[in-house]
């Protein structure tokens, strides 16, 4: 905070050395006023010190003791502020502060307690002059992208005089119920922001809003509510395209058909026993075979060969589930579940940082 | 002729060869229920014994290498001009796949026979074709395996025009797993020509093989 004050006097200082119309205080005052309404207390203290340092004239020293006195009021130092006013009230004992009690409200107080000490009367009432009336101007955006990682929306408030500022917003359902309110208690140009996060950091769901504004000032004088309707909607996300659904075709068959394919085994079963049988005939040796009856063996195997062949045909008739095919496909689906997954998760990331547009739908 | 046969097959084996991803492991034992007939100056001899023996292969892509060993005996006669004899056979196989259920390759087998008399050893060389071709859709399979022997000779004795060997049959694997049970008929023939004033002989080999098989892999 002190480097921020520093360099405010720092630039005030470069920046007033070419003006030659006002005094050094003076300027230097002026530019305090302006963090005071800027409720910048410590800088307008800075820039106060310094003035008071500049061998004022007693009016500048007047006018830079009373804004001290609030500079020390926003800094909550009650006693210091007190003091400022004594001195200010050394200077010049009519001195008054009624067009300044807005910017803090203990200032009343404080000053005729400094009244109360230098032992001066209370002046008399001037007299009252010209009522000025209060005028209030919203600005907000016609049509914006926020980011959505930390969603505001700026809204600046225009009042002529010193007022205090309220600015709601509120569900365009419920807008007695506000959803987020801020307060600006100074005169000129101010700017706001309003998050759009709930106290939970969730961002407010898409939908109507109202922005509602007011200023009233220190005599009850009050403005008009300027209304804006806002609409709040997230921006489209780029999102993926999920893959079309994978084709029968992309399946491997998980059991054997109940077809009767088999019937060429069947045929090669039955060659494969006619072979076993006709194997000593047709391999054999002529004479050495001669006189001989056909080898019962060869038979028997032929036999055994058949009644296999046989019964895996009538088997195979079955439908047999093929564990490699259930693997294979299960592990096609998993991986295409793995994929679209992965696509819900990216897509669901991808609306979530999707910027958010704040269009304004009706301006009065 | 005999070497065009071999040449043959070899060269159908490399033709029809496709690079192909299976490998696999197996290994067997069976039990052989022989007959030998024997014909020899007109005269027939029969003779019957068990063998027992085992194999085991290992498959690589489309290359197939598997050794086979068994010994058993043989019952002599009663006239005792033929005695009680001993074999032991050994052989290894070299096959390419061309497709799953069939092998071609070549064969190279001894045969011993220990008898009181001495010792004799056959060595044969040759071409063997291998089909197993599936009679179902997962449990049962045929067995055709064919061995031709054009270099067939007796060591230090006679050669053989003609010696072959077919063995046909199933195998059933058991709920479709790496277990099987293989029933076959082995049949083994074997022309001996004659020899200055021995004359030709004739023998062959036959009889029932049953086996227990267990494959690991595709």
């Amino acid at each position: 905070m002190k480097a921020r004050s520093a360099m405010v006097l720092g630039v005030t200082l470069a920046m007033s050395a070419p003006c030659a119309a006002q005094s050094p205080a003076q300027r230097l005052a002026d530019q305090a006023r302006v963090q005071i309404d800027e409720l910048n207390g410590d800088s307008a203290y800075v820039l106060l010190v310094a003035a008071l340092r500049q061998n004022p004239t007693p009016g500048e020293r007047l006018r830079s003791f009373t804004l001290l006195a609030f500079a020390e009021l926003m800094r909550s130092n009650q006693a210091a502020a007190r003091q400022a006013f004594e001195q200010a009230l050394r200077v010049d004992a009519a001195v008054r502060i009624d067009t300044l009690t807005e910017l803090h409200s203990d200032a009343k107080l404080v000053f005729e307690q400094a009244r109360t000490i230098v032992g001066t009367p209370l002046p008399a009432s001037p007299v009252p002059e010209a009522r000025v009336v209060l005028l209030l101007t919203v600005f907000v955006p016609a049509d914006t992208l926020v980011l959505a990682d930390d969603p505001w929306l700026p809204i600046i408030v225009q009042s002529n005089t010193v007022s205090r500022t309220v600015t709601t917003i509120a569900s365009a359902a419920a807008p007695a119920r506000p959803l987020w309110t801020d307060t600006q208690s100074a005169a000129g140009r101010r700017r706001i922001a309003w998050p759009l996060r709930q106290a939970d950091g969730a961002v407010w769901p898409d939908g109507l809003y109202v922005l509602r504004a007011q200023a009233t000032d220190s005599n009850g004088q009050a403005t008009p509510f300027e209304e804006r309707l806002l609409r709040v909607a997230r921006a489209r996300a780029d999102t993926q395209v999920h893959p079309p659904l994978l084709p029968a075709s992309a399946f491997a068959p998980e059991a054997l058909p109940r077809t009767g394919r088999t019937m060429p085994k069947l045929i090669v079963g039955a060659a494969v026993a006619a072979l076993a049988a006709a194997t000593p005939t047709i391999l054999g040796n002529a004479d050495l075979n001669a006189g001989l009856a056909n080898d019962p063996t060869a038979y028997a195997v032929s036999g055994g060969v058949a009644l296999a062949s046989v019964v895996g045909f009538v088997s195979g008739r079955r439908p047999q589930r093929l564990p490699q095919n259930v693997q294979k496909n299960r592990e096609l689906r998993d991986n295409d579940q793995r994929l679209r997954d992965a696509i819900v998760r990216a897509n669901a990331e991808a609306r979530a940082k999707a910027p958010i547009r704040i269009t304004v739908e009706r301006t009065p | 002729m005999k070497q065009r046969v071999t040449g043959l097959i070899v060269a159908a084996a490399l033709l029809l060869a496709r690079d192909a991803a299976s490998q696999s492991i197996e290994a067997s034992a069976m039990t052989f229920t022989v007959q030998s007939q024997v014909r020899f100056a007109g005269t027939r001899v029969e003779q019957s014994g068990q063998w027992m023996g085992g194999d085991g292969a290992i498959r690589l892509g489309f290359l197939r290498v598997g050794m086979f060993a068994a010994l058993g005996s043989l019952n002599g006669t009663a006239d005792a001009l033929h005695p009680d004899s001993k074999g032991r056979v050994t052989s290894i196989t070299v096959h390419m796949l061309p497709r799953s259920w069939m092998a071609l390759g070549a064969v190279a087998e001894a045969k011993a026979f220990q008898t009181d008399v001495g010792t004799t050893v056959w060595r044969l060389l040759g071409a063997n074709v291998r089909l197993t071709p599936a009679l179902d859709t997962r449990t049962l399979e045929g067995l055709v395996d064919v061995s031709y022997w054009p270099s067939a000779t007796v060591v230090g004795g006679e050669a053989m025009p003609l010696a072959l060997r077919a063995v046909v049959g199933a195998t059933y694997r058991i709920a479709g797993g790496p277990l099987g049970i293989r029933l076959a008929y082995r049949f083994e023939r074997f022309d001996f020509e004659s020899r200055g004033s021995v004359p030709a002989r004739l023998e062959q080999f036959r009889g029932a093989t049953l086996g227990a098989l267990l494959r690991f892999g595709r």
